[in-house]
């Protein structure tokens, strides 16, 4: 193959450097920009997403049985559960939201009422919210169903989104129950608002 | 508030113009410009030989949205932008597409052997991205799920194709007998980059639960199959330099092979038809391939929690890792490395044109001299049509056209393209021949250029080239 100098594609080069530095460039920018008239691209920072988010959140059934310890046959005085929720506490989520409903619908076919106490906790022990809630007595034949819409707006809004665990305490009010069970399932609505800038 | 960036949705919204991004209605049918063999390899030929401008011969840009312009989100409109963006995200449905197509000529040239046969060849640098728009995740993100209970989210929503490769082409015209012109290209594909969703299937959809369920809702992650398929990707793993860019357009990608063909029919001095077929291949991506794939059904269920009975020190049981295991096992998120095969979009042209008037400036005065400048008429109307296979169908776009050889230097084309998204794209393109040299410059939707942010497209393609022909 024949070994060209620089000497040939010199002009090449050069024509080509300075079109594809200069002359595109200027040709597309021409082209896709000088025309564009009427627009105002600074608004897209006042554009202002408002998704709500529904989602599951906890559940469970505690059989009248489980309030005795099968290990010692000792009564529990208080259940209590607790769990990671690490949604929360996520900085996007601080930013974002802006109000949140939470809904806990209990069924009690025990004879007692119930103490139930939702806790949102930042670590083990730092409560930054808790809701208590009496739930009445039921019987197998006629399930007492009980709801509890939790609505939390600002200023209570930021202590929830400190927290990175709910914990459920269940306290048996009376004689504990022989049959029959306590159910909960939950959700929460949660509004975001989310702005471009 | 929270506060994220917002650019990606200003400029998904903005890719919004015209439909057929590969359309090139002023260039098919063209005789004066050597790429109008790109288009028609069996296209009737002015010249005995050509070359290209290197890196110069042949440019094309083309954007395109079939739902919304530029003016549709950020106008200056009265009302809230917020407002404004809503109804066009309602008004838009999951076949609207935005596209991006870009091609850049590294070298072209041809030559005539013979009386009949003409043989021509180059490389190509192509950028082909279509995305259709994402109508049920955007309305996910855009309102959530509150008010959109019982309704599926569907995946096949997702369907986008991005493909980056270099083009080494060659290939021969021939004339037989007094009417006809055939043709044909080979073409080996060098992919640079590639990457695709398509064919997703399943959907996601939260419904109030049966009274007696243990859940509130019933959260459906339905036959989920999701897939991402990407090759070229480690390339751009360690920053992309110049000298990767040059590298990679010239070898080392995944290959493929594909072929155009055409013909043209002269029945006349004044009628002719024409077709081609452009891109009928695929590519083989073998090395450097990844596919990320999810695939599963999944009944997404809160925490459940157990009360269990812990001595002092114990810890209850970790709800929530377990949780997301759980949904992990149900929609496994896998990297797959096996190859696959793509097909190009395949481009479908035909065109018919009769010219009128007196023998065109510069034309010999009579279809009787076998050298020299062909004969060639004053003026041309005709009708073209175009039609290319994406991922969701074919879009197609009709044209008529009026092109006058005004001096023997000049030429001019106008069209009018009607297809899916636009009625009203007026193109106007000029040829110049100053000696050997040649150029030409072509645009579409002349109409909107006095506001090209109230257009739905923009395509602009331009050439240098030297042009021989035997005295």
């Amino acid at each position: 193959m024949t070994e060209y100098g620089p000497h040939l594609y010199l002009p090449i080069y050069c024509f080509m450097k300075n079109f594809l530095r200069y002359i595109l460039p200027v040709l597309l920018l021409s082209l896709l920009f000088s025309c564009v008239k009427d627009t105002d691209f600074d608004q897209l920072q006042e554009v202002v997403l408002s998704p709500n988010i529904e989602v599951n959140l906890l559940f469970f059934e505690i059989n009248s049985n489980e309030f005795i310890d099968p290990a010692t046959g000792i009564a529990r005085p208080v259940l209590s559960d607790v769990t990671d929720i690490p949604f929360l506490d996520d900085s996007d989520t601080q930013e974002g939201i802006l109000k949140a409903d939470f809904l806990y619908e209990f069924e009690n076919t025990t004879s007692i009422d119930y103490q139930a106490t939702i806790s949102f906790k930042s670590g083990a022990s730092s409560v930054m919210y808790a809701l208590d809630i009496l739930v009445p007595a039921g019987s197998i034949g006629n399930p007492q169903t009980h709801v509890v819409i939790d609505e939390i707006d600002v200023p209570e809004i930021y202590q929830i989104t400190q927290a990175n665990k709910i914990a459920v305490s269940i306290d048996p009010m009376g004689q504990l129950p022989t049959d029959g069970s306590l159910k909960m399932r939950s959700k929460a609505t949660f509004y975001f608002e989310i702005d471009g800038q | 508030m929270r506060r994220v960036d917002l650019w990606p949705i200003g400029l998904l919204l903005m890719l919004v113009a015209t439909v057929s991004a590969q359309n090139k209605p002023m260039l098919f049918g063209l005789d004066e410009v050597p790429q109008s063999l790109m288009i028609n390899p069996g296209a009737t030929l002015m010249q005995d030989a050509h070359i290209g401008v290197p890196l110069a011969s042949g440019f094309h840009l083309n954007v395109g949205s079939s739902g919304v312009s530029l003016y549709d989100v950020v106008g200056k409109q009265d009302g809230d932008i917020t407002q404004n963006i809503s109804s066009v995200l309602n008004s838009l449905n999951d076949r609207d597409f935005f596209t991006l197509t870009q091609q850049l000529e590294l070298l072209n040239f041809g030559w005539r052997s013979g009386r009949k046969r003409y043989y021509s060849g180059g490389i190509y640098q192509e950028l082909d991205m279509i995305t259709y728009f994402p109508k049920d995740w955007f309305t996910l993100a855009w309102n959530g799920n509150a008010d959109y209970l019982d309704y599926p989210f569907k995946f096949d929503h997702i369907n986008a194709r991005m493909d980056a490769l270099s083009v080494f082409h060659f290939g021969v015209n021939q004339s037989i007998g007094r009417h006809w012109t055939v043709g044909a290209r080979v073409k080996i594909y060098n992919s640079i980059l590639s990457v695709s969703s398509l064919n997703n299937k399943g959907s996601f959809t939260t419904s109030l639960s049966a009274g007696d369920s243990d859940n509130y809702y019933a959260q459906k992650l339905s036959r989920a199959e999701v897939s991402i398929q990407t090759s070229g990707l480690s390339r751009f793993d360690d920053g992309f330099t110049q000298a990767d860019l040059i590298s990679s357009s010239l070898l080392g990608g995944n290959l493929g092979l594909g072929i155009d063909v055409g013909a043209t029919y002269t029945f006349d001095d004044q009628l002719k038809v024409s077709a081609s077929l452009q891109d009928l291949g695929a590519i083989f991506h073998a090395s450097d391939v990844k596919t990320y794939q999810a695939v599963g059904n999944k009944l997404i269920e809160g925490i459940e929690l157990d009360f269990p009975v812990l001595s002092s020190g114990q810890s209850p049981p970790p709800y929530y890792a377990i949780f997301e295991n759980e949904l992990e096992a149900a929609v496994p998120i896998d990297t797959l490395y096996s190859a696959y095969t793509q097909w190009r979009p395949v481009k479908f042209n035909a065109g018919i044109s009769y010219g009128f008037g007196p023998a065109a400036p510069g034309s010999p005065a009579c279809n009787c001299t076998k050298k020299g400048k062909p004969f060639t008429l004053e003026s041309e109307v005709g009708f073209q049509y175009f039609a290319i296979k994406r991922p969701k169908g074919i879009q197609m776009a009709a044209t008529v056209f009026y092109l006058r050889r005004l001096y023997r230097f000049l030429l001019i084309k106008s069209t009018y393209t009607i297809d899916a998204l636009s009625a009203t794209n007026i193109g106007l393109g000029v040829v110049g021949d100053f000696g050997n040299f040649n150029i030409y410059l072509a645009g579409d939707h002349a109409l909107k250029y006095g506001n090209l942010a109230k257009a739905r497209g923009l395509s602009v393609q331009f050439g240098l080239n030297f042009k021989f022909l035997e005295k």
